[in-house]
């Protein structure tokens, strides 16, 4: 039985899929569907049993305190947002369904590793099977996102081994367990570089160029798992490195996460309160969901790194919901702000899950995010931060004014409000909207994990 | 006994009868619905106050100490009752003035309803944390549907942005609390205030104090106040101004009085002076108003600045007066904003110089207009007269400059004369001489609220002695 881990059925996964789809050829391609359905049940599998046995735990990946709810939160995001993209109509081809499959496996062997190769190649199966997921659909300017991120993604994984190679000289070792001994110059320096590499995956400012126009080139659902799952994967890299692994509490360290954290979350509200189109809004409000993570990532303190752990949840969750619903909508090509007030015309259900998602993502009660966010500025005023709280409320503020433009000064409500008549239903419209009133349900729900 | 989740669930099952209401036409009107769920809480209140209230507490996530608990606590009952009667005479007058996506006005309508109710008895901070959020996030959406169809979206949004900033500073109160005393209980926070630096407790005082200026609103920041009373729906401006305001009277009470009186007592002299400068400077913008709905918005602030000087004085008697005089003013401006609305109706202008001789045309409503207006001056014998007196005889006790603010009461009592003699004495203009004097149903409207504004005004023990803890 301890072999039953998700990561082992992910790969078996991978593996049959491979062998199905080299066995099918010749056959009549219709039978691509079935192999989509094998796809999502061992998704599925992989959840169930991540419930039950929890995670793998071999030389170079081991379970840590928080890491079987961690996969087990992504693996549930993964699943229903597979669900979702499944449900759509257009052609899949298997190669998708096993890049999908390897980008999951990836980042839940990230939350796992104990190592720092291990980390980096963990990191890199995820960011590999990604970009190819994000030129998959080859709408519009797919390929310019997928150039984008991939050229932006490949420096910041030179930059990350550059880092962990400088790490490797000062402490002659790579495992997480005895990286403590370690000279200060290489360590800063290998720090420095790390959070560089990290950043490019977790979308923090500066490094931060990539986000907005591959998050608007991807289909929306690609956008939702890259904006939900490879971005706490991201996240929860920098807490496997910086908490568990590198004996970090110098001045400098906690100056330099304070303050990337800071202008992570100034700098993407106000370019996001600018922004005239829906998608980069929300790509910009992904952008300061991940500066929140990562200020209390920064306190540095078991505190701190719960409510990391925790809001990263509430994030993920809000951010794959809106985006989900997006999608949705910009089947049926509404792409500015103004516009917004036809997404009740595309569907009711839709259109309250994507106010609900932007309520939590704007941290109104009684929504996770805001049991995030209380979480947050309790680790924060443990630590002594008080003007840092008071900073934060600036930026929640200046979030609060967009979250709501995005509504489009109230149409969505508007319409929400005043459409009556019946708008024929497809089936597959009825999946989505099932799969996100799920998801929704999550968003109240995920409070007894705080 | 009545147990205290009765007032919430009574609401509940009224919102869920409106949703219900869409699929199913069966279901009785809006209207019925709303007006039962208010009315037979008004019951369970009464039977409350004869039989007691029962606490009640379900326990939802123990690691951050998030139950759902309600508990009355020292100055819980007159706002309770304010909550649960207001909203009813505001319901009269909703029901002729919205026209449009009736079920869902009500379903925010009894969310504000049910909120402000739920804060007025929570005493989990968490809880009265998410309830004050739903009631500024209602009333946002009250003022920007239903509002001004040019302008009332920006000024929800305006208002939103403030009282945003306002409910950041508290949830950093709380958690400061929660800090240093390991829960979000409001008794078991009030008996481990000694645990709490002194740093702290200064820290915590003045973001509360930012929340108090924002919701009240006291100068400097009152700046969503004129936008947001003016472009929300007549009804949406009396719950703002009669209930929502309040909240923050009662959140100065409860945290500021009742767990910072160290700080409180230390700052008085200030926190006096403030309200002194707010009282003065806004009877003077208000003087110079033509417009009456902008005129009474001033006033009502001007009336929060006396209650924010009663409070900061720190005095028990002067606190109890706040309270009287919240309540009080909750009654009167209901009233005052709703006869703005019917002149606004009938005569076509907001702005009073236009007016004039209406008190030929319409004795009723000239009658109620006087009684709401020396109501407010504070003529004894009705409601708001015991409460200011309490409060400067309160805080004189403390700061004489108080006593300035009086002057205040004298440039109200002259814009509010003018306003009288603009709109009802003087030559009737012409195209006013088809005018109809009240309905009924604003009859009801009027005569229900002048009933608790006499009913305090001369029997003004029947609120001081709720007050048991003060």
């Amino acid at each position: 039985m301890e072999y039953l881990n998700p990561q082992y059925i992910l790969f078996a996964g991978i593996l049959l899929l491979i062998l199905v789809d080299f066995l099918r050829h010749g056959l009549n391609s219709n039978k691509k569907a079935v192999l989509h359905y094998l796809t999502a049940v061992f998704l599925g599998l992989a959840l169930v049993f991540d419930v039950i046995y929890g995670n793998m735990d071999i030389s170079l990946f081991s379970e840590v305190q928080y890491s079987q709810f961690v996969t087990g939160f992504m693996l549930f995001l993964s699943f229903f947002i597979y669900l979702f993209i499944i449900s759509d109509k257009n052609e899949h081809s298997v190669a998708m369904d096993i890049s999908y499959l390897s980008a999951v496996l990836g980042s839940t062997l990230v939350v796992l590793s104990s190592n720092l190769i291990s980390l980096f190649i963990s990191i890199e199966i995820l960011s590999i099977s990604t970009y190819a997921l994000v030129y998959m659909y080859k709408s519009g300017n797919a390929l310019e996102g997928a150039v984008k991120y991939l050229s932006t993604g490949v420096i910041s994984m030179v930059i990350l081994i550059f880092g962990i190679s400088l790490i490797y000289a000062g402490a002659g070792t790579l495992s997480f367990s005895s990286l403590h001994v370690i000279s200060y110059l290489p360590f800063i320096a290998g720090v420095a570089i790390v959070i560089a590499g990290l950043g490019f995956k977790s979308t923090l400012v500066p490094f931060h160029m990539w986000a907005p126009d591959t998050y608007e080139a991807s289909k929306s659902s690609v956008t939702a798992f890259i904006s939900s799952v490879s971005k706490a994967a991201g996240l929860i890299a920098m807490i496997r490195i910086f908490f568990f692994a590198l004996p970090v509490s110098s001045l400098f360290v906690t100056a330099l996460f304070l303050s990337i954290a800071l202008i992570t979350i100034f700098l993407s509200s106000f370019l996001a309160s600018v922004q005239d189109r829906v998608k980069r809004i929300l790509a910009y409000s992904s952008i300061s969901q991940a500066g929140f993570a990562f200020i209390s990532i920064a306190v540095l303190t078991t505190r701190g790194i719960n409510a990391a752990v925790f809001y990263i949840f509430a994030f993920a969750v809000a951010d794959a919901i809106v985006f989900l619903a997006y999608d949705m909508f910009e089947n049926k090509k509404i792409i500015y702000k103004k516009e917004s007030s036809s997404m009740t015309q595309v569907s009711r259900i839709g259109a309250v899950a994507f106010f609900i998602g932007i309520l939590s993502l704007a941290g109104f009660p009684p929504t996770i995010g805001f049991f995030g966010k209380l979480l947050i500025f309790y680790a924060l005023f443990s630590s002594g931060y008080f003007a840092l709280v008071i900073l934060a409320f600036f930026a929640l503020l200046v979030s609060t004014f967009y979250y709501f433009n995005i509504l489009s000064e109230m149409h969505v409500v508007d319409r929400i409000i005043k459409s009556k008549k019946q708008v024929p239903v497809k089936r597959e419209q009825r999946v989505k909207e099932t799969i996100l009133i799920i998801l929704t349900l999550s968003l109240f729900i995920g409070v007894i994990f705080a | 006994m009545i147990s205290l989740i009765l007032l919430l669930v009574v609401p509940a099952i009224g919102m869920l009868f409106l949703i219900l209401k869409r699929f199913y036409d069966k279901l009785p009107s809006t209207e019925i619905i709303t007006l039962s769920v208010m009315i037979v809480n008004a019951i369970l209140f009464a039977l409350g106050i004869i039989f007691g209230f029962s606490g009640f507490n379900v326990s939802i996530n123990p690691s951050i100490s998030f139950s759902f608990s309600l508990q009355e606590n020292f100055i819980t009952f007159p706002f309770l009752l304010l909550a649960v009667t207001v909203p009813i005479a505001i319901f009269l007058f909703a029901a002729k003035e919205i026209k449009q996506s009736k079920s869902i006005f009500y379903l925010f309508y009894l969310l504000v309803y049910v909120s402000v109710i739920s804060v007025f008895v929570s005493s989990n901070l968490i809880v009265f944390f998410i309830f004050w959020e739903a009631a500024v996030l209602s009333l946002f959406f009250i003022t920007g549907l239903w509002g001004n169809p040019e302008k009332g979206k920006k000024a929800a949004m305006k208002f939103l942005v403030f009282t945003q900033f306002g409910s950041l500073t508290l949830l950093a109160v709380f958690i400061l609390l929660f800090l240093y005393t390991g829960s979000f209980n409001f008794s078991v926070i009030a008996s481990k205030m000694s645990l709490l630096p002194s740093y702290i407790e200064y820290l915590s005082f003045f973001l509360l104090l930012i929340t108090v200026m924002i919701k009240m609103p006291i100068f400097p920041l009152h700046g969503w106040l004129l936008d947001s009373y003016y472009y929300s729906p007549s009804s949406g401006t009396m719950l703002l101004s009669s209930v929502l305001s309040k909240l923050g009277g009662f959140a100065f009470i409860l945290f500021g009085f009742g767990l910072f009186r160290n700080v409180l007592l230390d700052f008085r002299l200030p926190l006096i002076a403030l309200g002194v400068f707010t009282a003065i400077y806004i009877a003077f913008t208000a003087s110079g108003q033509k417009d009456l709905k902008k005129l009474l918005s001033y006033s009502s602030m001007f009336y929060m600045s006396l209650v924010f000087i009663g409070i900061s004085s720190g005095i028990n008697l002067a606190v109890a007066g706040s309270v009287l005089l919240m309540i009080s003013h909750g009654f009167i401006i209901t009233m005052l904003f709703g006869i703005s609305y019917i002149l606004m109706q009938k005569t076509g202008t907001n702005e009073t110089e236009r007016m004039g001789g209406l008190m030929s045309r319409m004795p009723l409503l000239s009658f109620f207009l006087i009684f709401g207006i020396f109501a407010s001056l504070g003529v004894p014998g009705l409601s708001n007269f015991p409460g200011e007196l309490l409060i400067f005889v309160g805080s004189y006790a403390v700061a004489g400059i108080s006593l300035i603010a009086i002057f205040g009461i004298m440039l109200s009592t002259n814009y509010y004369l003018r306003v009288i003699k603009q709109s009802l004495f003087g030559q009737l203009k012409k195209t006013f001489a088809g005018l109809t004097d009240l309905s009924k149903n604003e009859l009801l409207f009027m005569s229900f609220l002048s009933f608790f504004i006499l009913l305090f005004g001369l029997f003004p023990s029947l609120i001081l002695n709720t007050l048991g803890g003060l």
